[in-house]
């Protein structure tokens, strides 16, 4: 019941005369209160600033602070007060929400000195009005993202270790705060000096080189160098398996290590390398081969152990993750209601090439990305990329990050 | 009722309130304490209590139909009250004009809390005649009927069937109608609800409301 309505009750006792008359017994006697008999004045001290209200007003929420009995303990006797050390600002709101049932939250306030407020007073936050839910929402979320990140950097950056640390726990502070030792800093800097090398190489053994004798056509140097390439690609995967296996060794928690994506992203970097030596030189196959080279180049991912920027993008892919997938979800619908609309207006005439609604599907992708009807396929590497600036520019605007 | 200045452009009194718009432009304030004391048998601390919660509800000074149903639903949540509502409305809105404004309130609430007992019968006629022509016909004693039964909602025992509220209004008119033309006057009801001893037990109840 609203707060202010509950002074209406008289009304209500009296629309009972409607019914009276009618009733075939005799009306119970109503409950009477006597504690609401006389209205009083009570007076708020608020760290020097004095705030005057009704007891009824503050007797609308009964399970507060304020409402209950709770608030004698803050009773001077000498001043005849109720009297709280805490932020006048603040209160003006919580008495506010006993004023009028709702509660504002301020915007110019910090939300964790807000939330305390409210916890002291016995306020649950869910109350807080329509009007500055979104608000508040949003701050608390910032907040908390905020907080997560410092508690991650916090314990990254704890200064002394455990006096009896194991050899183990050693290993994994090693690795995940390269700056305690001297040992750690230097495997830091040559993983990342590998990372760089094996990328590099994947980049350089298709740029093609000089034929050699006896050939005419051009040869791309992965070809041409193939065991040079070839002994730099297991020197690097040599390495990556060595770093994956003492993490794996450190790690406190095995299973929650595996499941990290940084983990994920090692296994995927050093697999292909493996399935490689594992499979034989057979026609079918290669071609799938050739696929998983590809993978290779998430090598490049194993820099966001290195680089703070990456990771933050990381996540704020991750929280944006919604807006995207919904971003995602409006374009298909789009896609279909043109690609339906454009396969039906065209289905009378002759020689058409929307033959099918799936056929018509590839016009209206190259039409929406802007890019017009004549394209050839082979420009389809282009759209993509200008696809993916163009989402990530819509993106940006979407989140709010 | 309403005051009117001619300097403060802010007053008026509204003859329609369909528009709710023009309604929260329009502050109309009732008369001074003193002439309500005189009017209305309540002290003058009372009508203070009753101002301030009335304010609070509806601070441009009169109630319209929408509000009143929405402020009595919240009394009787687990029925559909706004047909008794509206008859309440009604009945509070003396002078039809489709607002109630404070004068409208605390008239009527005298009267219920603080009238003798002629006048609460007297009260409660007023709002079982809905056409204000002097008798309660089965028709109007029905749609009253019907409306205290959809109020009270699952708190009817036994649950209730369709014609629960024929029969109860059958068995009133077996009651109250002593010439058995059909209608209940004012007198035959008076007459009867005073020779009923619950009726008369029930109507003490009010003495010690507010």
């Amino acid at each position: 019941m609203a707060a202010g309505v509950a002074t209406w009750l008289p009304f209500a006792r009296a629309a009972a005369v409607g019914w009276l008359p009618l009733a075939k017994k005799t009306m119970p006697k109503p409950p009477v209160d006597n504690s609401s008999r006389s209205d009083e004045i009570l007076y708020v001290n608020v760290s020097g600033v004095r705030f005057q209200t009704w007891k009824n007003t503050l007797d609308r929420y009964p399970d507060t602070l304020l409402g209950s009995s709770e608030k004698e303990f803050f009773y001077n006797e000498d001043t005849q007060e109720y009297f709280f050390d805490r932020d006048p600002e603040m209160f003006r709101h919580i008495l506010n929400f006993y004023r009028t049932g709702k509660l504002h939250y301020p915007r110019h306030e910090c939300i964790q000195a807000f939330d305390e407020e409210l916890a002291f007073y016995g306020i649950v936050p869910e109350i807080i009005g329509d009007c500055c839910m979104e608000e508040y929402r949003d701050r608390k979320k910032e907040n908390q993202e905020r907080l997560a990140e410092d508690t991650e950097a916090n314990e990254a950056n704890d200064a002394p270790l455990p006096p009896h640390s194991t050899s183990r726990e050693r290993l994994w502070r090693a690795f995940e705060n390269p700056h305690t030792s001297t040992m750690a800093l230097v495997f830091y800097y040559v993983t990342g000096f590998f990372i760089a090398v094996s990328v590099i190489a994947n980049v350089v053994e298709t740029v093609p080189c000089q034929p050699p004798k006896g050939m005419v056509k051009d040869l791309p140097c992965g070809m041409k160098y193939q065991l040079a390439f070839f002994c730099m690609d297991t020197a690097c995967v040599l390495i990556f398996t060595f770093e994956y296996l003492m993490r794996l060794f450190a790690a406190p928690s095995r299973c929650k290590f595996m499941r990290s994506v940084m983990s994920v992203i090692d296994v995927v970097a050093i697999m292909p390398y493996y399935i490689g030596l594992v499979m034989p030189e057979n026609e079918d196959v290669s071609g799938a081969f050739v696929t998983l080279r590809v993978f290779r180049v998430f090598r490049i991912f194993k820099f966001s152990r290195h680089s703070q920027g990456l990771r933050i993008l990381g996540y704020t892919l991750k929280s944006c993750a919604s807006e995207l997938g919904f971003l995602l979800f409006s374009l298909t619908m789009a896609i279909i209601i043109f690609a339906t609309v454009m396969f039906y207006a065209e289905k009378g005439t002759k020689g058409s090439t929307f033959t099918s609604i799936p056929a018509s599907f590839w016009y209206t992708i190259v039409t929406m990305t802007t890019l017009g009807k004549h394209i050839k396929r082979h420009y389809i590497q282009v759209d993509l990329k200008l696809l993916v600036l163009w989402t990530a520019g819509f993106t940006q605007t979407f989140c709010r990050h | 009722m309403a005051i009117f200045t001619a300097t403060n452009p802010f007053m008026s009194l509204t003859d329609s309130v369909e528009d709710d718009f023009e309604l929260s432009t329009v502050c109309h304030r009732p008369e001074s304490m003193d002439k309500l004391e005189e009017q209305t048998k309540f002290t003058k601390k009372e009508l203070q209590v009753l101002y301030r919660g009335f304010k609070n509800e509806c601070p441009s000074g009169v109630v319209n139909e929408e509000n009143f149903k929405h402020i009595y639903s919240q009394f009787f949540p687990q029925g559909d009250s706004s047909m008794y509502a509206h008859f309440l409305f009604e009945a509070f809105d003396t002078n039809k004009n489709g607002s109630v404004s404070f004068e409208d309130f605390v008239f009527g609430l005298s009267i219920i809390l603080r009238g003798t007992i002629n006048d609460r019968l007297n009260w409660a006629f007023n709002l079982y005649d809905l056409n204000k022509d002097g008798c309660i016909t089965k028709e109007e004693m029905l749609d009253i009927m019907k409306s205290i039964y959809d109020m009270m909602g699952k708190y009817t025992y036994p649950t209730m069937m369709d014609d629960a509220p024929r029969e109860h209004v059958e068995s009133f008119f077996q009651k109250m109608d002593q010439n058995r033309d059909g209608v209940v006057t004012i007198d035959e009801f008076i007459d009867s609800c005073k020779k009923d001893e619950n009726i008369m037990q029930s109507m003490q109840l009010f003495d010690n409301v507010i």
